[in-house]
């Protein structure tokens, strides 16, 4: 979303947004390259070819000026303007996500799979039952058929019911 | 002559038909589910053709190979998922056309895309194989560098207003694709001790989680925008007659990257099919804008990705050097039959060469056949109420995830992958920058060390190895052309 297209106030929130998050990434990149110890610049001079901190070392340090360069000077767009009702539904799916993995691992995949399928539609605004249920027993009936019958692969069973 | 004679002889026996059709339709529907492809495809039936004879074993894996790369094209069209990382670029118009109610039209033309483009490549390589592969055996570290650094250039470079953004992509990439072991002398970098990553970040969670999980995320995030706009049922629907005036030249330029990618080792479909695109991007300048549902984005990179097929196959069967992971499966199928790929494979069993030429060509026709007949298929798909749909994406999306490599930390990897690929796009960030330089990190990274230790920073070798030097022309004039031109541009405007 451009600048442009944003009223005034709003404009200018997004313009400082997108500075901040450019300075955030650059910051990262800087702490990411002190820590893992990757910055060492007389080793990348004097035998680059055998350094394995040559090309992470100069992709972070390249990361770090981008992102600096753009948090300072900018290049017309700007991030579209923070909607907390958005963010907090964006937020919780992806916690939903990574419970449903977790899930995956200690209930087993077709339980899991079973929760997601008729729990996910429900909170996102589908509430026919029927339908519902019949979509989760046929996809993880394919699922079975494909994956675990057909191709042999070992899907996890839970850790909860051994 | 006698060769081809015995070669058809070979293809046409009804069990080696069989086995190339079977193939081609268990390679579509594994390309077709997002998160398998053709390396699962093939190193699952690897073990079955050990009790099958040659020429039907050949069949099957190069049918395999084939149609599962095409299959990863429904998805990316009809849900902006992509069913093969192949595919990826694929998903940047061909979802927009399945959005504004061309999802027919977008399968139609990917799969003649992917046919054209696979039957072109063999038919450049039954002529010029041994050519091309002499040409590539010449390259060396720092030739296949320069190859690399080309395509990112030309990726980052795709959208000229935003490229500072693209370049901050390309070096996120190139990060995670240092996670875990230096490729060269195994030491562990960016891991902060942490042993699960000694392993590095593998390419199949990290794309499904970019493409699929964040667009689940921020699907959820906005609700009531739909991603699947087409209700009518799908049918074959074929361009205005005058498309084909740019698209069969396009089709032509995007084989032959295609097929010169599928050359050089470590490029690959998916490479291969972002260049393509990028170029295509280029040089489009009218119609729909390129990300916004063109139907030459989707020819372009279906065309490119399934040329590869053909042009992979050069350096593994004259040298026996396999270009990637998919190419080194099917050498170990050729020699688990007792073929040997090399420069003697010519020679000695060129009746062998010629076999596995016609199988590419009989798989690319069953692209055309199934692909085609299958259309109908996936209507039902976009049937599906979105709520549905997205659950579905979920749930696939980690089965196919975990059945990769049978590991729950790539299920962790798709989570986060997700997340950083939600950010990314509210951040206008574009993603296809990062996954091209991820999926070349390796082979840049082993390359230009092994340059620099063979020439140091001696620039003169640019002079001495013309290729190299005319690699590096090529990469300063994509970087400058466009510069220039506008300087000249505006240098008119002053007069």
């Amino acid at each position: 979303m451009s600048a442009g297209g944003q009223p005034g106030a709003q404009g200018q929130g997004s313009r400082v947004l997108t500075r901040f998050v450019f300075l955030a990434l650059a910051g990262l990149a800087a702490a990411v390259l002190w820590q893992s110890g990757l910055f060492r610049p007389a080793e990348w001079w004097n035998d680059p070819g055998n350094s394995a901190r040559l090309v992470p070392g100069l992709a972070l340090v390249a990361l770090a000026t981008t992102a600096l360069a753009l948090a300072v000077f900018g290049d017309g767009e700007t991030l579209p303007p923070v909607v907390p009702r958005r963010l907090a539904a964006g937020l919780a799916a992806l916690a939903g996500l990574w419970v449903f993995v977790q899930a995956f691992r200690l209930i087993g995949w077709a339980p899991a799979a079973g929760l997601l399928l008729l729990a996910m539609p429900v909170l996102l605004g589908f509430r026919r039952p029927l339908p519902l249920a019949l979509f989760a027993a046929m996809l993880i009936a394919l699922i079975w058929l494909v994956f675990v019958r057909g191709m042999g692969v070992q899907l996890p069973t839970g850790t909860f019911w051994r | 002559m006698s060769d081809l004679s015995s070669a058809l002889n070979m293809l046409l026996d009804p069990v080696t038909l069989l086995s190339g059709m079977l193939g081609a339709m268990i390679g579509m529907v594994i390309g077709v589910i997002p998160g398998l492809g053709p390396a699962i495809a093939i190193a699952l039936a690897l073990p079955l053709t050990i009790n099958m004879e040659l020429a039907p074993s050949i069949a099957l894996l190069i049918s395999l190979y084939c149609t599962s790369i095409y299959g990863g094209c429904v998805p990316s069209i009809l849900l902006n998922v992509p069913g093969t990382p192949a595919s990826a670029a694929t998903a940047l118009d061909g979802y927009e056309m399945a959005r504004k109610g061309k999802a027919g039209l977008a399968l139609t033309l990917a799969t003649i895309g992917s046919a054209a483009g696979g039957i072109l490549s063999v038919l450049v390589l039954l002529m010029a194989a041994p050519a091309l592969a002499r040409f590539a055996l010449r390259f060396g570290p720092l030739e296949l560098f320069l190859v690399g650094a080309f395509a990112v250039t030309c990726v980052v470079l795709l959208d000229r207003r935003l490229y500072l953004r693209a370049l901050i992509s390309a070096l996120i990439g190139l990060l995670l694709a240092s996670v875990g072991q230096d490729p060269v002398g195994g030491g562990m970098r960016l891991t902060f001790g942490y042993f699960p990553l000694a392993g590095g970040l593998q390419l199949v969670p990290l794309l499904i989680g970019l493409f699929a999980i964040s667009e689940v995320i921020l699907r959820t995030a906005r609700p009531g925008r739909t991603g699947t706009a087409v209700t009518h049922r799908l049918g074959v629907e074929m361009p205005e007659r005058g498309f084909w005036r740019q698209g069969i030249p396009l089709i032509g330029k995007s084989a032959a990257i295609g097929t010169a990618m599928g050359i050089m080792p470590g490029a690959g479909p998916t490479a291969a099919s972002f260049v393509s695109y990028a170029e295509a991007k280029r040089t489009t300048r009218t119609g729909v804008p390129m990300g916004e549902g063109n139907p030459k984005g989707v020819i372009a990179s279906e065309s490119a990705n399934n040329a590869v097929t053909g042009g992979a196959l050069v350096p593994a069967l004259s040298l026996g050097i396999p270009g990637d992971a998919i190419t080194a499966l099917i050498l170990a199928g050729l020699v688990m039959k007792g073929v040997v790929p090399g420069p003697r494979l010519y020679l000695d069993q060129n009746d062998i060469v010629l076999l596995i030429l016609l199988a590419l060509l009989l798989a690319n026709i069953g692209i055309i056949t199934f692909g085609l007949i299958g259309l109908r298929l996936w209507t039902s798909v976009l049937r599906l109420p979105e709520p549905m749909v997205v659950a579905g994406v979920v749930v696939l999306a980690t089965i196919g995830t975990f059945a990769t490599n049978n590991s729950t930390m790539d299920l962790t990897v798709m989570v986060l992958a997700g997340a950083l690929g939600a950010c990314l796009r509210l951040a206008r960030i574009p993603i296809t920058p990062l996954i091209i330089a991820f999926v070349l990190a390796p082979m840049l990274e082993v390359n230009l060390r092994q340059a620099l230790v063979l020439y140091g920073l001696d620039w003169g070798v640019f002079l001495r190895r013309p290729i190299a030097g005319g690699l590096m022309l090529m990469t300063l004039a994509v970087i400058l052309w466009p510069l220039a031109r506008r300087l000249a541009v505006l240098a008119a405007n002053r007069r």
